[in-house]
């Protein structure tokens, strides 16, 4: 079986530190470094804020995330919504554009791209968005055991 | 998650503390427009160096207190961010608008054997306590001094 978890909380902003920290403590067992695990959290506080922000700007929905560890330590986190979607999707990725009002300053996508390996953004109008970011970890030093 | 204040002379300093997050961005975007709007200083000082996360909220912040002090014809410096706070600042260009430094007010590390490297201006000293402790005991917040070492205290692969 793959060591797969998945959550799932509704979109208050109160459960961004959450989200972060479940993450971290599930990727723990792959024993990254404390920059990797920051970079992590950071990529995927981005991705659930847009889904609170964005996603569900008017309404309360659930956020579900679903994270992968593979033995190559790789690790996969898909962030989804319900939401009302992501009409230019190319639009949206570009540095500084905010359709957020006050105080947002654009760089989601932008801080999720420079964090992980590799993005991908999946979004449908009027019925959500998924998120897919993969990392992968630095190898260990030989002769570590766990 | 909160906000300590020094004032000297007509420079405000906000010591920001904790995590800095959309969630938490907006009761300090209050805190300190309030005390800004009590004092309106000719400097407002943003210090990071207890902050524990940050993610491009942050940025939002520093933005919208970069107007604030437009506003009140002042400037804004931004203190003491880490290595990574400063990877999200340069995706963003506001370097360009504000002056970021690091100061010495920084907590000092404890008393340890007298050969401890000095460390480099603007650079922060490595705590060694910090890079002890594990992923699971650190699940609630995030460390961000650099470090080559794993969330369970092993001396990782090179340093990124």
């Amino acid at each position: 079986m793959n060591n797969e978890m998945k959550l799932s909380f509704p979109s208050y902003s109160s459960n961004e530190g959450f989200a972060r920290a479940a993450v971290a403590a599930f990727v723990a067992q792959l024993d990254p470094t404390i920059e990797e695990l920051s970079d992590l959290k950071t990529a995927v506080s981005e991705a659930v804020t847009n889904c609170i922000v964005h996603g569900y700007r008017d309404a309360i929905g659930v956020i579900y995330i679903t994270a992968t560890l593979s033995e190559d330590r790789r690790i996969t986190v898909k962030i989804r919504d319900k939401g009302c979607g992501i009409p230019d999707i190319q639009q949206a990725m570009e540095p500084l554009f905010s359709t957020g009002g006050e105080e947002r300053a654009g760089l989601g996508f932008s801080v999720m791209e420079s964090f992980t390996d590799s993005l991908r953004v999946r979004s449908t109008v009027g019925k959500g968005t998924t998120v897919t970011m993969q990392k992968k970890l630095a190898g260990r030093i030989s002769g570590f055991g766990h | 998650m909160g906000v300590g204040f020094g004032l000297e002379e007509d420079k405000l300093t906000a010591v920001l503390v904790g995590e800095i997050d959309h969630h938490t961005a907006a009761s300090l975007r209050d805190e300190i427009d309030r005390k800004a709007g009590q004092v309106k200083p000719k400097e407002l000082k943003l210090d990071f160096s207890q902050v524990t996360f940050m993610d491009s909220s942050g940025i939002g912040l520093m933005m919208g207190r970069y107007r604030l002090m437009e506003s009140l014809k002042g400037r804004l410096t931004i203190l003491n961010l880490s290595p990574q706070m400063e990877r999200i600042v340069s995706l963003s260009g506001i370097s360009r608008l504000v002056n970021i430094e690091h100061d010495c007010s920084v907590e000092e590390p404890e008393e340890t054997a007298p050969d401890l490297e000095t460390t480099e201006e603007g650079e922060e000293p490595i705590k060694s306590e910090e890079n002890e402790k594990t992923a699971e005991e650190d699940s609630s917040r995030d460390i961000y001094s650099h470090s080559d070492r794993t969330v369970n205290g092993r001396k990782g692969a090179d340093a990124t």
